[in-house]
This record gives structure tokens, C-alpha cells and sequence, in this order.
């Protein structure tokens, strides 16, 4: 069984609807509208890759990242035109700048999750 | 059922894409690395003209507008290389020869994440605005200046009119009063008008993000749907549709509240508003800053009510209200704006504060976790200029503007000194029952 992809969004319907996806496609999924409880959750559980909102209203994505006490790929998610500059922060391995192509997720699941090229 | 193929979907995703480039209020230009042009408005050209082309589709931005100078091209190369540039007052000469000044703002995109595919240009005309700060600015120094000069006392001089204060027998000795009525009305339109495009500029950024957030739903549930289909679930299929269809309602919704809030109101006959969807579309244009600063927003309605007005103008008051309040909060610990409407039979609207002939008033209050206005501030709040928000933060026409708006409602726009909190009380002459 392989370790779960963490997706974080305040938007609900952003959450259910990468259930769906990556469902279909076998991979296994966790996600959370509440940034508190998924830095609960990343603490206490390893996980394979995580997608993060970066404006939540109780915590940052930058928040949770510092946060979350384990070190995997972090992909911070965000409608901002200016999220890009998070790029270089210590932790996050890219930005993806929403809207984004569902296609762009699965691949970086991918790669993640297999790593054989 | 009926579901989008791949090629359909791009075809929607770029119909979308056009239609809210086309739509928004801002002059906007899309291009790609070679700044070659892949989408832009008829209000780009408005600014950026002139050039006989109406559609500007692949043309190189540079051989369209050769006049763009050095300094132009090398914000395009930084931001080609990931900066996010924004400029303050530009002059440009325009469609019809005339110097226009343009604030302005240049962000790149991405393909894919790390890869640029171009960048974005926006610009909005601020020569009006600008002219009106300017003349404002001076008015008031000329003022001052009478006040500060005079070897006589002026007291004697001043008159209040809708509760501003201006040196009455001194304008009225050069001017006739009819043509004094009009001067005022339109110095009140053109401030309406500027204010507003302030709190636009202020809330550009975050309406981006609220428009972005629809269209990444409507891509993954698109995407979603393909796979639904491909398995022939149609549960799956059914609420993916239902997510896209949602999703685009809500983007509508915030260009729909934009583009109401940018028209200018005076030729707009007085109109029956909804007082909910008032409160929501107002909400909806603050939502990017309330979620920014993490506020906690409730709305608290009654039951359907209306009142008679512009709903433009009265959106403004709603929008200014809770952008003071978004600001009055953002640096507390508990951040939270309650909005109430409530009629007047209930319990919370004080008797006897009716605006109309005989009508119960419609009470629309704006209460936030502030700890309150200062005693001796609160003489001064809705005076024209008065601001204690940093330079370039505020107007200081605010709340002068939104209380004359709504007493030419027929309505009175109050602070509230006795609630625990921070409470602005709004009422309005209520149509129908």
C-alpha cells in the first residue's frame, strides 16, 4: 500500500473533486478543508506528496508547510497572481498557479509516487 | 446524456478565458514569450491606442506600438523572467490623441509549473481620478488658505449644507445658486466615481484570485467529467456538471458585481433593490480581502426586503463599510464583520428613524471586532478627508460620500457609540411589505 497524496483547500468542491481523480486512477488521497487538521494529520502520518492552498483562513500554506514536521515533496496551490514568488521558499518544491490542468497534478503525482523515469 | 469531449472542453475553457478578459473592467493584454498578442479588450485598445487594427490576435506588441519605449521593453524582459512589475500614474497618448494616465501592472504566466508561457498586462485609466485628486486637493488648499490669510474671521461666512461645510456667502456672491446645485452634483458624481476606481485598484489583485478560483474548479471537474464518462459513470458525471455549472455562476457573479459597481449610476432611473442580494454581491466583491486578512464574515438577514434607489450607489456604501472594516480588524486577534438586516418591526431598529412618508425603515447595521471609534474621533469620521489610514490607504471620502449617498435615499447612516464593538447602523425607507 503505498503512502497517501495530501491535498489541502479551503474549497471543498477543489477537495472532492481530486478524490475523484486521483481515485479513479488508484491512488490513494487525503484531504482537508481545514488547514488545522491536516497539520494534525501530517504529524502523526507519513504521506507521499502535498498539495496545499496557499491562502487558507486559519493558516498559510506556508504555515502548514512549517508546520507539518515531515519532509516530502510540497506543492503550494494558489490563484494569486503573485504566488509564483513562493517558488524559492525552503520547502516547496514548485507553485502550481491555479487554474492549473488536472493533467499537471496527475503527472507530479506520478512522478512522486514512481519514481522510476 | 451528453458530455464534453477533449476538444469541446479547450473550446469552453477558451471561451471562458475570452470572456473574462472581454469583460473585465481593467484594460487587459495576454501575451505569449514573444510578446506576440494572444488575448486583449476593447478597453486595452481604449488605453493603449492608437492603432488601426480592432483586433490585435498574434500581432508583435512592439510592431503594433512602436512608440512602447526602452524602459517599457525591459519591464516586459523582467517580468518574461518571473517578475511582477506595477506602475503608478504612466502617461500614454491614447485612441483620440489625448494623454491619459495609466496605472499599471505586468505579471507573468505559467504553462506549467516553473514555465512561463508570457505574461499579462493590465491598465486601467486614472485621468479622471487623478484630475479629481488633483482639483480636490487644491480646493481644499485654496480653503485653507482663505481661512489661514483672512485678517478678518470667517466663521461668520460658514454655511452647512447636507452636513458639508462650505464658505456659503462667498461662493454664493459669484454664483447663482441654480448653477451652485449643479456644480455641487457634479463634484459629487465625480467623487463617487473616483473613490470607487480607488477601491477597484485596491481590490484588483484580490478579485484575480476570486476569478481564478472558479476557473480551477471548472478544469478539474472538466477533467473529472472525461473520466466519468470514459467509465460511464453518470452519478460522477452528473456532479462534476453540476460543480462546473456552479463554478461558473460564481465567477459570474463576481464579474456581474464588478461591472455594476464600475458603471457610473446618474443616468440609472431609482430602481426596487433587493436588500439580500445587495449585502451578497457586496460580500462577494470583499471576499478576496476578507479571506486575505481571515475574516469572518456573517450575514444575518430577515426576510426579503427591499428599498428604492441605485443599487450601484448603495453597493458602494455596503463595500466601503466592510473594506473599513476588513481594515479595522486585520491586525486583531479575533477577526469578525456581522451584518444584520432587519425591518423595521424588529426588536434592534429604534423607532422613529424612518426616512420615508409613513414607511418602516429598512435596518442594514455593519458591526466588526474593533474595539470602537475613540470618543473624540467620532465628530470627525464622516468628514470629507478625514482618514486615519497611512497616504496612499484611504481617501478620507469614504464615509462622507456613502452618508450623502444615503441620505439622498432618504435614509441615515450612523456610528453606533453605544454598541460594545465597532458598529455602523444604515437605514433605508423599505418598499413593499
Amino acid at each position: 500500500m503505498s503512502l497517501p497524496v495530501v491535498y489541502v483547500d479551503d474549497e471543498r468542491s477543489l477537495c472532492r473533486v481530486f478524490e475523484m481523480i486521483l481515485g479513479a486512477r488508484g491512488v490513494p488521497i487525503v484531504t482537508f478543508t481545514d488547514a488545522t487538521e491536516a497539520v494534525a494529520y501530517l504529524t502523526a502520518n507519513a504521506v507521499a506528496i502535498v498539495f496545499c492552498d496557499y491562502r487558507m483562513p486559519k493558516l498559510s500554506g506556508l504555515d502548514v508547510l512549517a508546520q507539518m514536521g515531515q519532509s516530502v515533496p510540497f506543492y503550494l496551490v494558489s490563484g494569486d497572481l503573485d504566488a509564483a514568488g513562493c517558488a524559492n521558499v525552503a520547502g516547496v518544491t514548485g507553485v502550481l498557479a491555479k487554474p492549473f490542468r488536472a493533467e499537471a497534478l496527475i503527472a507530479l503525482v506520478a512522478e512522486h509516487l514512481d519514481p522510476t523515469p | 446524456m451528453s458530455v464534453m469531449t477533449s476538444p469541446q472542453r479547450k473550446a469552453v475553457d477558451a471561451r471562458i478565458f475570452a470572456e473574462v478578459v472581454r469583460t473585465l473592467p481593467l484594460a487587459a493584454a495576454v501575451f505569449d514569450r514573444d510578446m506576440r498578442y494572444l488575448a486583449h479588450n476593447d478597453a486595452w485598445l481604449a488605453v493603449r491606442g492608437p492603432t488601426p487594427l480592432r483586433d490585435l490576435a498574434g500581432q508583435l506588441h512592439y510592431e503594433v506600438f512602436p512608440d512602447a519605449g526602452l524602459e517599457l521593453r525591459r519591464v516586459h524582459g523582467r517580468c518574461l523572467a518571473g517578475a511582477e512589475e506595477r506602475g503608478n500614474l504612466d502617461r500614454f497618448v491614447n485612441a483620440d490623441g489625448n494623454e491619459v494616465c495609466v496605472r499599471w501592472a505586468v505579471v507573468p504566466w505559467y504553462e506549467s509549473p516553473g514555465h512561463i508561457g508570457g505574461v499579462i498586462v493590465y491598465a486601467e485609466d486614472v485621468t479622471e481620478e487623478e484630475r479629481t485628486r488633483r482639483q480636490l486637493a487644491e480646493r481644499e488648499s485654496l480653503i485653507r488658505d482663505l481661512f489661514d490669510r483672512s485678517p478678518i474671521g470667517l466663521n461668520g461666512f460658514l454655511v452647512e449644507r447636507e452636513r458639508q461645510t462650505y464658505i456659503g456667502p462667498l461662493i454664493e456672491d459669484l454664483t447663482s445658486p441654480r448653477a451652485l446645485e449643479a456644480d455641487l452634483e457634479n463634484e459629487r458624481l465625480k467623487a463617487i466615481q473616483s473613490s470607487k476606481l480607488a477601491t477597484i485598484g485596491e481590490m484588483a489583485a484580490g478579485i484575480a484570485h476570486e476569478l481564478n478560483t472558479p476557473l480551477g474548479i471548472i478544469e478539474a471537474y472538466a477533467f473529472a467529467l472525461e473520466d466519468a464518462r470514459r467509465r460511464g459513470d453518470d452519478a460522477k458525471a452528473d456532479e462534476a456538471l453540476k460543480a462546473i455549472r456552479d463554478a461558473v455562476g460564481r465567477a459570474a457573479k463576481i464579474v456581474r458585481g464588478l461591472r455594476k459597481f464600475t458603471r457610473q449610476s446618474k443616468d440609472d432611473p431609482p430602481e426596487d433593490v433587493d436588500v439580500g442580494r445587495l449585502v451578497d454581491e457586496a460580500v462577494s466583491l470583499c471576499n478576496a480581502r476578507l479571506r486575505d486578512h481571515a475574516v469572518t464574515v456573517t450575514v444575518e438577514i430577515a426576510r426579503a426586503l427591499a428599498v428604492r434607489g441605485h443599487s450601484v450607489e448603495l453597493g458602494q456604501v455596503l463595500v466601503n463599510l466592510l473594506n473599513n472594516a476588513v481594515d479595522a480588524v486585520r491586525s486583531l486577534d479575533h477577526r469578525w464583520i456581522r451584518v444584520v438586516v432587519d425591518d423595521g418591526d424588529g426588536v434592534s431598529s429604534p423607532a422613529g428613524t424612518s426616512g420615508g412618508e409613513g414607511a418602516l425603515p429598512v435596518t442594514i447595521s455593519v458591526e466588526d471586532s474593533g474595539p470602537g471609534i475613540p470618543p473624540e474621533l467620532v465628530g470627525d469620521i464622516f468628514r470629507a478627508f478625514f482618514t486615519t489610514k497611512g497616504v496612499g490607504e484611504g481617501t478620507g471620502l469614504g464615509l462622507s460620500i456613502s452618508r450623502s449617498i444615503v441620505e439622498r435615499h432618504g435614509g441615515t447612516l450612523t456610528y453606533d457609540a453605544t454598541a460594545p464593538h465597532t458598529k455602523f447602523v444604515l437605514t433605508l425607507p423599505r418598499v413593499g411589505p
